[in-house]
């Protein structure tokens, strides 16, 4: 990941971390006092819940303690012993028994009294257990030597009641003790959802980090590469930057420089390749121009010093005479717009209306204008140009002069054209539309070349020099023409500014 | 002896309904950041009896270690104790167990009789069983004795099977575990309505979690097979 990434995804993080472990140890804080309250809660109600427990414990104990004495008691009941010794004796034995119901009527707790002898059978027996239902008692036996005779067996009852309570105990004891298991862990549980909450949190934010630097360092990324691609030279390159932002405004910043770092290199190479030209377009003039009248004086001499009257020879002359001044004549007016070529005029800008510049370049032009049909749409408001009046009118001569010529070679009978201005931002475009044959997309690609021409009196001058003078105000000219479908310039010229 | 659902080792089984998919998903980022920290006791591996008797496979095994001196003295108060078995039976490799059953006893002592009684599900219903020594009691909480598996007739000879069991002593009654996860989803009563978010988030953390039981112990046997 990009440093930049990092830092989104940090910054994300602490957003996002900061807040959760204050509150994590704000919620560790509370569960703890929650925590030692339970504590002491729970104190308060184990400690009596175990003593009840023990108290249930020691009663059952005591109970039995005090049956297994009344057990005792009754064996040791002198009547009873009497009675017993006397077992032979039927009467005895009556009395035996009435002794033992006797001693269940007296206890209220017994149920059954048995006299066992030594061999295990049944000498007596006494039983009213019927009173005691077992669904709401329990019994315990309970047996006790006779002296020197056998057992004395008793039934006892106790109600059922406190058990019951005891294992009410027993399972309110168990509840309890689950209840504090649970509570034990359910601090975890809150620790460890908190973290779970923590832990979500960050890998939301970490998402968000990443998705938000993903987007911005892919569209930075592209920006770099399409730096680089410019820095190598190659001005064609454009970024696209969806999602409307700083980067994006950045991208489209980036994109208008490009255009114009491209237009200003296109510009300065071709006034590069116009000056060149023009240096040599000087040089050639200058050479031409210089052995042309003497050469003319030559003929010229030749021509009338001849005083013998040979007819053919005479003829000869003249012919020759001709045609040396004839071509002279043309390399004249070769080398005149060769140095003129050479010798265009810098450019002196000034704030020109545009209605009156063309205006007055159809009146100073009147013998072009009848060659052709011009119709002029000067803009709705009226516009100062900052431009070289002059020279100006020499862009306009030039491309009429084209849009006449074509329109004549190609055997049209007039030249219709028309001119219009335009608001654009910051300057304000010429539109030269022709209705004339149009150009091949050779002739197109090749126009403002210096020296290409497709006519023979042509000298392929005339577009190179509209170019140059053009971009010499910082303006554009651009041509968009199909062979049969005419011909458009396009020309952007600025604007003089307000107060100059 | 009843058929429990089949669940692997784990001896807290999620609820039905929990909420199992964000938790988990939570736990993974949790585990992600954190580092996960499992709490994992290795299984103990005891020697098991297998005898084939009558088309059916008869275990004897016995733990009675688990009964540490707080669970006797436990036993010992009159109070009850109630000690669940989940059995298991896999089959070597493959995870999913072949069949799961269920085994329940309670002892409880009688302060009055002072004697153990031991209660559990026999063959032909409910039965009682008492004891005079707590050692007794404890072997029988801790063991199985012929304990009728598994017919042979689901057994593939040569296989290699083993046992795993999953003891719990006082387990948390199903009410109060109910009542637990009330208690977690509204903390408060007088909260009208919705449930507390937090609860509900806590809660997917306890569902899995909870401390079902006083104690638990957990072992495997040694494999077994047919010829
Ligand atoms: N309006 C036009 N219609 C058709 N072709 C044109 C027009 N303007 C220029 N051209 C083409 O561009 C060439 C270059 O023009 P220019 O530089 O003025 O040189 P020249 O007029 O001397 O040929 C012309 O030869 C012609 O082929
Ligand atoms: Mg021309």
């Amino acid at each position: 990941m990009s440093r930049f990434g990092l830092k989104i995804v940090g910054a994300m993080l602490l957003l996002a971390v900061i807040p959760l472990v204050a509150s994590y140890f704000l919620v560790g804080q509370v569960v703890q006092v929650a925590e030692s309250v339970a504590k002491g809660q729970r104190e308060h109600l184990t400690a009596p819940l175990a003593k009840a427990a023990q108290a249930y414990r020691d009663l059952f104990a005591a109970h039995k303690q005090t049956l297994r004495l009344e057990a005792q008691l009754i064996a040791t009941d002198p009547l009873l012993l009497a009675l017993v010794s006397q077992r032979a004796d039927e009467g005895a034995h009556r009395r035996l028994q009435g002794r033992l119901h006797e001693l269940v009527e007296e206890h209220p707790s017994l149920g059954e009294l048995h006299v066992i002898d030594a061999d295990g059978r049944k000498l007596a027996s006494a039983d009213s257990s019927r009173g005691f239902d077992e669904e709401r008692y329990r019994d315990l036996k309970i047996q006790w030597p006779l002296e020197g005779f056998g057992l004395l067996e008793a039934r006892f009852f106790t109600s059922k009641a406190p058990f019951a309570e005891f294992s009410a105990l027993g399972r309110a004891q168990r509840t309890a003790r689950s209840v504090d298991m649970l509570r034990s862990d359910l601090a975890r549980f809150y620790r460890r959802a908190f973290l779970g909450l923590f832990g979500a949190a960050l890998l939301v934010a970490m998402a968000v980090g990443l998705f938000i630097a993903r987007r911005t360092t892919k569209r930075l990324s592209l920006l770099v590469k399409a730096t680089r691609q410019v820095a190598a030279g190659d001005l064609e390159t454009r970024v696209e930057l969806p999602q409307r932002d700083e980067v994006s405004e950045l991208g489209d910043a980036f994109n208008e420089m490009v255009s114009e770092l491209a237009a200003s290199r296109h510009r300065i190479t071709y006034l590069e390749k116009i000056g060149a030209w023009q240096e040599v377009a000087r040089r050639l003039a200058h050479e031409i121009k210089n052995p042309l009248t003497p050469i003319q004086l030559a003929a010229q001499q030749l021509h009338s010093k001849y005083e013998g009257d040979d007819v053919h020879y005479r003829k000869l002359l003249d012919d020759a005479h001709d045609i040396i001044r004839e071509e002279v004549g043309g390399l004249r007016r070769l080398v005149g717009e060769f140095s003129a070529f050479a010798k265009l005029p810098s450019v002196q800008p000034e704030a020109v209306d545009v209605e009156l510049l063309v205006d007055d370049f159809i009146k100073s032009h009147s013998e072009l204008a009848e060659r052709c049909e011009l119709r002029w749409e000067p803009p709705p408001k009226s516009r100062e140009l900052w431009v070289d009046r002059m020279l100006i009118k020499h862009v306009l001569l030039n491309l009429l002069e084209n849009a006449v010529q074509a329109a004549e070679d190609a055997g049209m009978d007039a030249a219709r054209v028309s001119l219009s201005a335009k608001d654009v931002k910051g300057g304000m475009v010429l539109i030269l539309q022709d209705e004339g044959p149009g150009m091949e997309k050779a002739t197109v690609e090749r126009a403002f070349d210096p020296y290409f021409s497709t006519k023979d009196y042509g000298t392929g001058l005339g577009l190179a020099i509209v170019k140059k003078i053009i971009l010499e105000h910082q303006g554009t000219i651009d041509v968009r023409s199909l062979p049969g479908e005419g011909t458009q310039f396009t020309l952007w010229l600025p604007l003089a500014k307000k107060g100059k | 002896m009843r058929t429990v659902s089949p669940s692997p080792l784990s001896p807290n089984p999620a609820a039905p309904g929990s909420f199992r998919l964000p938790g988990s998903l939570l736990c993974l980022g949790l585990v992600l950041l954190f580092g996960a920290k499992v709490e994992a006791k290795p299984v103990v591996t005891k020697t098991a009896d297998f005898v084939q008797h009558g088309g059916t496979v008869l275990m004897s095994a016995g733990f009675r270690e688990m009964f540490d001196a707080r669970l006797r003295r436990r036993l010992r108060s009159g109070f009850a104790t109630t000690v669940t078995m989940r059995v298991y039976l896999y089959q070597r490799t493959i995870r999913r167990p072949v069949l799961a059953l269920s085994r329940r006893l309670s002892a409880v002592y009688d302060l009055w009789d002072e004697q153990f009684l031991v209660r559990f599900d026999g063959p032909l219903g409910p039965r009682a069983q008492r004891f005079r020594s707590i050692n007794d009691v404890v072997d029988r909480l801790t063991s199985f004795w012929r304990f009728p598996l598994v017919s042979t007739s689901r057994i593939k000879s040569g296989k290699r099977y083993y046992v795993a069991v999953v003891v719990e002593v006082n387990p948390m009654s199903r009410k109060v575990l109910a009542a637990v996860r009330r208690w977690l989803r509204k903390p408060t009563r007088r909260q009208v309505g919705g449930e507390s978010l937090f609860g509900s988030f806590v809660s997917i953390f306890v569902n899995d979690e909870i401390r079902r039981a006083e104690k638990t112990f957990k072992f495997r046997t040694q494999d077994f097979f047919l010829p």
